[in-house]
C-alpha cells in the first residue's frame, strides 16, 4: 500500500472500504450490491445552473416520440413506457433485469421555470430537459444602459398563476430587485397544489 | 428483476480485484455503475442486452479474455462533480459455454448494449444420423 501524501488518503481509505464491503457481499450474497448506484429506474438528476435547471434521465432504448414532457408551475412530469424485449423464439431467459412498463417522473422544481422556453432533448438513451428561469430576471439583471437594449419587459405571458410570483411584477428596470428571488431560495409557501407538501388536517 | 442461476454463464463481482486490473482502472470504475442486464440463450446463440444510457459506440469497450467477457463503456462529459448519474457503466460475466469468438458481434442504440455470442459447434446440439 503506497502512501500518497494529498489530503486524498482519507477519501481512498473511504474507497477501499466500499470495496472491502463491496466484495464481501459479493462472496456472500454473489452480487455487488450497487453501492453507488441503486436500482433506481429511471435515474435522474436535477442541476441547478446560473441560466435555469437541467434535467437528465436515463431513458435507455425509448424513442423520442414515446417520451411526454410537461412541466406545470413548479412541476415537471416526463411519462413514457418501455417494452419489453422480444426474445427469439425458444431463447431460455438467464437474467431479466431491465425494466419494463408505463412510467411517470414526476420532479418538483426549486423554482418556477418558463415553460414556454423549455427544451428536451434525447441522446443515446439520455434524456436532457433544459428549463430556463423565467426570462423576466435576465432582463432585470442584464440592464446596463444604452436606451436601445432597455425593451420593455414581456412579463405578462406567465401561465401558471397558482404559484405566487415573487418578483415577477416589478419593474424590469432595477439593477437588484429587493425582494428575494425564488432562484436563491424557494419561499416555503406550499401551494396546495404539488404532491409532496400535503397537508393531513382540514 | 429475474435472475436464474445457469452454469452458461455467471456474474463477476465488479469491483474486486481481477488478474489484468490495475489500480487506475479500479479508481476509474467507482463511480460507474453496473447495467441491468437481459440475457437469453438459444440452441444457436446468448444474447445479452445490457442498458447503458449515455454511452457512446467510441467510448465502449467489450472485451472477452479467457471466459471472461467485459462490457465497460465511458460516458463522454461526466465527471469531476457529484452526481447521481454514474459516469460509466461495467460489468462482468464468466461465460460456461464455449463460443465461437470471431463471430461475436456488438451494437449499441439508444443506449442499449447488444452482444451476440454465436455457440461453438461443439456446445450445439446435433442429430447423429444412424446407418
Amino acid at each position: 500500500m503506497n502512501e500518497s501524501g494529498s489530503g486524498e488518503s482519507g477519501r481512498g481509505a473511504l474507497a477501499e472500504l466500499k470495496e472491502a464491503v463491496t466484495s464481501l457481499f459479493e462472496q456472500v450474497v454473489g452480487l455487488a450490491p450497487d453501492l453507488g448506484f441503486g436500482r433506481e429506474f429511471p435515474r435522474h438528476e436535477l442541476r441547478v445552473e446560473d441560466d435555469g435547471f437541467r434535467v437528465q434521465v436515463e431513458l435507455p432504448g425509448i424513442r423520442r416520440d414515446e417520451i411526454d414532457v410537461s412541466v406545470s408551475g413548479r412541476t415537471l412530469s416526463i411519462s413514457f413506457r418501455r417494452e419489453r424485449f422480444e426474445p427469439p423464439e425458444g431463447a431460455r431467459m438467464l437474467r431479466s433485469e431491465r425494466p419494463s412498463g408505463k412510467y411517470e417522473l414526476t420532479l418538483r422544481l426549486p423554482a418556477e421555470a418558463d415553460p414556454l422556453a423549455v427544451v428536451a432533448r434525447m441522446q443515446d438513451g439520455v434524456l436532457e430537459v433544459r428549463l430556463p428561469k423565467p426570462s423576466v430576471r435576465g432582463r432585470s439583471v442584464r440592464v446596463e444602459g444604452t436606451e436601445a437594449e432597455a425593451q420593455e419587459p414581456a412579463a405578462e405571458e406567465k401561465p401558471a398563476a397558482e404559484e405566487k410570483p415573487a418578483a415577477e411584477e416589478k419593474p424590469a428596470a432595477e439593477e437588484r430587485p429587493p425582494q428575494q428571488m425564488p432562484w436563491e431560495e424557494g419561499p416555503q409557501t406550499p401551494t396546495g397544489e404539488g404532491e409532496g407538501g400535503g397537508t393531513q388536517r382540514g | 428483476m429475474g435472475r436464474i442461476e445457469s452454469d452458461e454463464l455467471r456474474d463477476v463481482p465488479g469491483t474486486g480485484p481481477s488478474a489484468s486490473e490495475d489500480r487506475e482502472a479500479r479508481a476509474r470504475r467507482r463511480h460507474y455503475a453496473r447495467p441491468a442486464v437481459d440475457i437469453y440463450s438459444t440452441e444457436s446463440e446468448m444474447i445479452v442486452l445490457a442498458d447503458m444510457p449515455g454511452v457512446r459506440k467510441g467510448d465502449l469497450e467489450i472485451t472477452l479474455e479467457r471466459d471472461e467477457l467485459t462490457i465497460e463503456g465511458k460516458i463522454a462529459g461526466r465527471g469531476e462533480a457529484e452526481s447521481a448519474l454514474p459516469r460509466g457503466y461495467h460489468r462482468r460475466f464468466r461465460l460456461r459455454t464455449a463460443f465461437d469468438r470471431e463471430r461475436i458481434r456488438a451494437s449499441l442504440e439508444e443506449g442499449i448494449l447488444r452482444v451476440t455470442l454465436p455457440k461453438a459447434a461443439t456446445e450445439q446440439p446435433r442429430k447423429i444420423a444412424v446407418d
